[in-house]
């Protein structure tokens, strides 16, 4: 799960992650996410945190955290 | 009815538009708050519109789309943003009320010292020289309307933008009379861009667009929820976010949206040309005519399609009411810009005649009918000689 810095950006990242073939969705982020400004989650599955994190550099797209959520790599 | 207002709004909105907002109304909920298909829709339509917007006046990406109600509201975000605590401003002498009430509010409260690059109209060199001496004054921001919403002059907008990043000064282009009408947007050296919904975007009123350059910070003008972030005190420091507090108008971006779709659809190029087309036709048949002050350019590549004009012994009013009783939209008087007429010499007001693309030449050709007749029954009473009553 990304933890996004707005709802735009978190928009961005699951059409960017869309177009290039990794299943992605906005989430509501869980409480303790929201406390810090994380609102904006984004649910991406079947990639691992390491292309997750760059595709996320290649594009600039800022974002506050990338927490993983199990074995498969869903990041 | 002939509609010949459009620099007001456009109007008929397009049924494209028409059918979005209907769409949004019966799908869509709000946008960052709360989960669901409705939400969903939200976001996925508002980002739709950032990036429409976005790739339309050539800003970065979709973050750089901020959503507004108006122009004005574009407008008065940039203004107080930059000049809230003072500074100078760098103007035309044509700009409308959207860019000089915030000015002259900010004159009281903060001193802001406002600069006006006058100039005679339709005169692109002398504007330019004054804009240039402005300019040496190291103003804190210059503002610059890409067409007078008078005289449809189109101001040498780019060639000001890029001497104003030549003196290092911000450079904000009021495109409310372009956007949609002309190829505008964030050519080398605009920093920002305000344009209204509701004209030459075909979208619903209350909807706008405030298009910013790369790395522009500026704090917010209202505060508040924004859906997310919300533990924090502050607004979020990212656009478009940071500058849209409280829930958006759904419905009217959905038809904004549908607007830009459909201004792309016909292509801004064909538009502009096929506007210029009416203007033509207009100037042809009157800028000769007796009994009528007409305020046409020289040069054709220098007036958008709108124009001004007077009919002598008659106020603007006048005979506005007399063209909407012949069932003519028009507007008259000072059309929220009393200095472009006093730059323009014409400071009692005038009546304006604005074009869109869903106008025709026939109803040009009503238009120019109507007036000469107007003419000609004017100048049969002036000349007639008096009556023995008129005598007594």
């Amino acid at each position: 799960m990304i933890a996004s810095l707005s709802p735009t950006y978190a928009e961005k990242t699951v059409r960017l992650f869309n177009h290039v073939g990794v299943r992605a969705r906005r989430v509501t982020l869980p409480r303790e996410l929201a406390e810090e400004g994380c609102t904006a989650g984004v649910l991406a599955e079947g990639a691992g945190r390491e292309e997750i994190l760059r595709l996320l550099q290649s594009r600039r797209l800022p974002f506050r955290r990338i927490i993983p959520l199990g074995k498969e790599g869903i990041g | 009815m002939i509609y010949f207002d459009n620099a007001s709004t456009s109007f008929p909105k397009p049924y494209e538009v028409r059918r979005a907002v209907e769409e949004a109304l019966a799908a869509v909920t709000s946008h960052a708050r709360g989960v669901g298909a409705g939400t969903a829709a939200a976001g996925n339509l508002l980002y739709d519109l950032r990036e429409a917007a976005a790739r339309f006046f050539g800003a970065d990406g979709p973050e750089g789309a901020v959503l507004t109600l108006n122009a004005t509201h574009a407008l008065n975000i940039v203004i107080r943003g930059v000049l809230g605590r003072g500074g100078t401003a760098l103007v035309s002498g044509y700009e409308h009320n959207a860019v000089m009430r915030p000015l002259f509010a900010l004159n009281r409260t903060a001193g802001v010292r406002i600069l006006p690059a006058r100039s005679r109209l339709f005169d692109d060199e002398a504007f330019l020289a004054a804009w240039k001496r402005g300019l040496g004054e190291s103003p804190d921001l210059a503002i610059l309307s890409a067409v007078s919403n008078v005289y449809g002059w189109i101001l040498p907008w780019r060639e000001a933008a890029r001497l104003a990043e030549k003196a290092g000064v911000p450079f904000l282009l009021d495109a409310s009379q372009a956007a949609g009408h002309l190829p505008a947007g964030l050519s080398p050296g605009v920093s920002f861009l305000a344009a209204p919904g509701h004209k030459g975007l075909l979208g619903p009123a209350g909807t706008g667009l405030l298009i910013l350059g790369p790395g522009i910070r500026l704090p917010p003008l209202l505060f508040g929820g924004t859906g997310h972030d919300s533990a924090s005190r502050d607004m979020p420091p990212f656009p478009p976010e940071r500058f849209e507090a409280g829930t958006q108008n759904l419905p009217g971006a959905a038809g904004l949206l549908a607007g830009i779709r459909k201004v792309e659809s016909l292509g801004l190029s064909s538009i502009a040309r096929y506007e210029a087309s009416l203007l033509a036709l207009a100037r042809e048949e009157l800028a000769g005519e007796k009994g009528i002050h007409t305020f046409f350019a020289g040069d054709a590549v220098r007036q958008s399609g709108l124009f001004s004009f007077v009919l002598p012994g008659e106020a603007p009013e006048e005979t506005a009411a007399a063209l909407a009783e012949a069932g003519f939209a028009v507007r008259a008087g000072l059309h929220c810009a009393p200095d472009a007429h006093r730059s323009a010499g014409n400071p009692e007001g005038s009546v304006r005649i604005s074009f869109s693309c869903a106008n025709t030449p026939g109803e040009v050709e009503s238009l120019v009918s109507f007036l000469r007749e107007r003419i000609r029954k004017k100048t049969a009473t002036e000349d007639a000689p008096p009556s023995k009553r008129d005598l007594q």
